[in-house]
């Protein structure tokens, strides 16, 4: 683990709703499961859990660029499918921030909240590996936190995708990339 | 799902939106023939600065010459690393020192008056600077970015002006990565972002020419 200080689980994009649909179902299973223990595991520790939901209007005029590379429209506001994934919730005490750009930092609240809960370390679970989890771990690396992304807990846009982002997540810190294990066993020390 | 990037050829057509700015970013160096000896393994440097530093003044000469806007990105870190961040947790060491002569922009590269450098002490040109001050200035919607290293202050650069709504363009013959596969791993990605933002420096030259 790359711990330093207090540390928060962010739950980055976890979305899908039900998991029906082909973006939301590689979170189906496994993936969810881990997610659910890690959630868990962390409010019995007293972690704090921050809950990070990608969401566009049906208009889409706050879509930015993200309509000129390879994503088509997407979390539109109102559709089962933005939700965060059932099984997984934000408490009435935790923070649920919406964005509407890639990184968690970028226009959000996110920095505000994880100073008021002086943490120095975050862990990042949900997706995609390279897109929401590799430039919410850049921005978090810019502003001197230590970042641990839960490789098996994190899905790419494909493959290649998420292995590009994972070498590129231990470029900037050597011990950011973690096991949902390794966080369990650490959990227990807290 | 999205689409998978496979094929990173850079375009050989630039085609901005609005106006264009060229971003240079972290030509350094200073003229040193060797500026960057690895201090860590893994810094295996991709080969290829000092062809693309020679370009860059030639391109940078072009743009001005056709009064299109440069702006000028220099990385820098105080002696004392009190700005460093967490740049030391991973591949790279102690870099671009203020007052070692390393840290200079490349000869040829030096900003006019009327130009703007911008220094910077992240990865990321925007963060923490005026950058999207100066562009919102010059009305541009469309960044140029040349520079290094690819999979690191240009990915990471080219990642802000996404979410500041610019189009981007990466000449993807004019950066340079810290490592061959990870300079391509970041012309996918960037390619990810905007279809259209790898183009070649012919691109870049033939829409000067047309101006």
């Amino acid at each position: 683990m790359n711990i330093e200080g207090r540390t928060a689980l962010v739950v980055v994009d976890f979305q899908g709703g039900p998991l029906t649909d082909s973006a939301g179902s590689v979170y189906a299973g496994e993936q969810l499961r881990k997610a659910i223990a890690m959630v868990d595991g962390c409010r019995a520790r007293g972690i704090p859990v921050v809950w990070i939901q990608e969401v566009h209007k049906p208009h889409l005029t706050d879509i930015g660029r993200e309509l000129d590379g390879s994503e088509g429209p997407h979390c539109i506001e109102g559709e089962p499918a933005t939700e965060i994934a059932h099984g997984l919730a934000p408490a009435p005490e935790e923070f649920h921030i919406p964005k509407r750009r890639y990184s968690s930092f970028f226009g959000t609240e996110l920095d505000v909240v994880l100073k008021a809960y002086r943490v120095d370390s975050l862990i990042l679970i949900g997706g995609f590996t390279d897109i929401c989890i590799l430039y919410t771990a850049v921005d978090a690396h810019q502003r001197d936190f230590f970042v641990n992304v839960v490789t098996d807990v994190v899905s790419g846009s494909s493959q290649q995708a998420h292995d590009d982002a994972l070498t590129m997540v231990h470029y900037l810190q050597h011990r950011s990339l973690v096991t949902s294990e390794e966080v369990t066993a650490w959990l227990a020390t807290v | 799902m999205p689409l998978q990037v496979t094929d990173i050829t850079p375009n050989d057509e630039l085609n901005p939106v609005g106006n264009v700015v060229l971003v240079v970013v972290d030509i350094q160096g200073g003229g040193d023939a060797d500026p960057f000896p690895p201090s860590k393994p893994e810094q295996t440097w991709m080969p290829g600065r000092a062809e693309r530093n020679a370009k860059a003044v030639d391109l940078v000469a072009a743009f001005r010459a056709r009064d299109v806007p440069v702006v000028f990105i220099q990385e820098v870190h105080k002696p004392s690393l009190i700005d460093i961040g967490r740049e030391l947790d991973g591949n790279e060491g102690p870099h671009c020192i203020e007052g070692d002569p390393r840290t200079a922009l490349h000869p040829g590269l030096d900003p006019r008056p009327d130009e703007y450098l911008i220094q910077k002490r992240r990865y990321s040109a925007f963060f923490g600077t005026s950058l999207d001050i100066i562009l919102r200035g010059y009305r541009a919607q469309t960044v140029i970015l040349i520079g290094g290293m690819t999979d690191v202050c240009i990915h990471y650069t080219a990642l802000d002006a996404h979410q500041h709504d610019y189009h981007f363009r990466t000449v993807s013959d004019m950066v340079v990565g810290s490592g061959q596969y990870l300079h391509d791993a970041a012309l996918r990605a960037m390619k990810y972002l905007q279809r259209d933002s790898l183009v070649s420096s012919d691109a870049v030259y033939a829409w000067l020419d047309r101006k």
